[in-house]
């Protein structure tokens, strides 16, 4: 069975301590400066009970495991799915659509043009 | 007293029991609405990956389709 891609995972590929703040951006696609210069502002607001939530974070969140994602735009769909499961499925089935609408483009170029074929040969008789 | 037996039992029959139980309530409430179940999750994927192979197919088709008839769009 594969890794869930909804689940939280830590970024240690990007990590710049426990890849807790490169995990929580690359959750919700949020920059990840933004991430550690609110993480940073919090651990000094709220000393030290930030400090402590985020090593809990580091000790109880899994690593993310290596090729979760194929390629770049299944990276970026599935930050969307984690975002909001309807409009995601919403866009496939959008895409399909797409493609159902040009496939009937095509289907009816070939049977206008068989009956137009059909007519000029009837014509002939 | 009774009072003085009551009174703790409550306060602490809430403290304990029933705001966890509020807080777990609404925390398993609020996880059913937003995330998706394993198996939605892989249905979904199931669907991005073959809606992804139909669009590369169609535009591979559509490639074809104007290299034999450059004006197909036009005239269909």
């Amino acid at each position: 069975m594969s890794a869930s891609r909804t689940a939280f995972y830590l970024d240690k590929g990007n990590a710049k301590w426990l890849g807790v703040c490169s995990g929580i951006a690359d959750y919700t696609g949020i920059d990840a400066t933004f991430v550690r210069v609110g993480t940073v502002i919090a651990t000094f607001a709220t000393f030290p009970l930030g400090l402590i939530v985020y090593l809990v974070i580091a000790w109880v969140a899994n690593t993310k495991p290596l090729g979760l994602y194929e390629d770049q735009s299944e990276a970026k769909f599935w930050e969307g799915v984690r975002q909001s499961p309807t409009r995601s499925t919403r866009d496939v089935r959008g895409k399909f659509r797409d493609i159902d609408r040009r496939l009937a483009d095509i289907e009816t170029y070939y049977t206008s043009r068989n009956s137009r074929l059909a007519s000029e040969i009837d014509s002939l008789r | 007293m009774a009072e003085d037996i009551f009174v703790p039992v409550i306060v602490l029959g809430i403290l304990f029991i029933g705001f966890p139980w509020l807080i777990l309530h609404y925390v398993t409430k609020w996880k059913q609405a937003k995330t998706l179940t394993n198996e939605d999750e892989n249905l979904l994927d199931d669907m991005y990956d073959t809606a992804r192979r139909l669009e590369e197919r169609m535009v591979t088709i559509e490639r074809i389709m104007a290299a034999e008839n450059p004006n197909w769009k036009m005239s269909g």
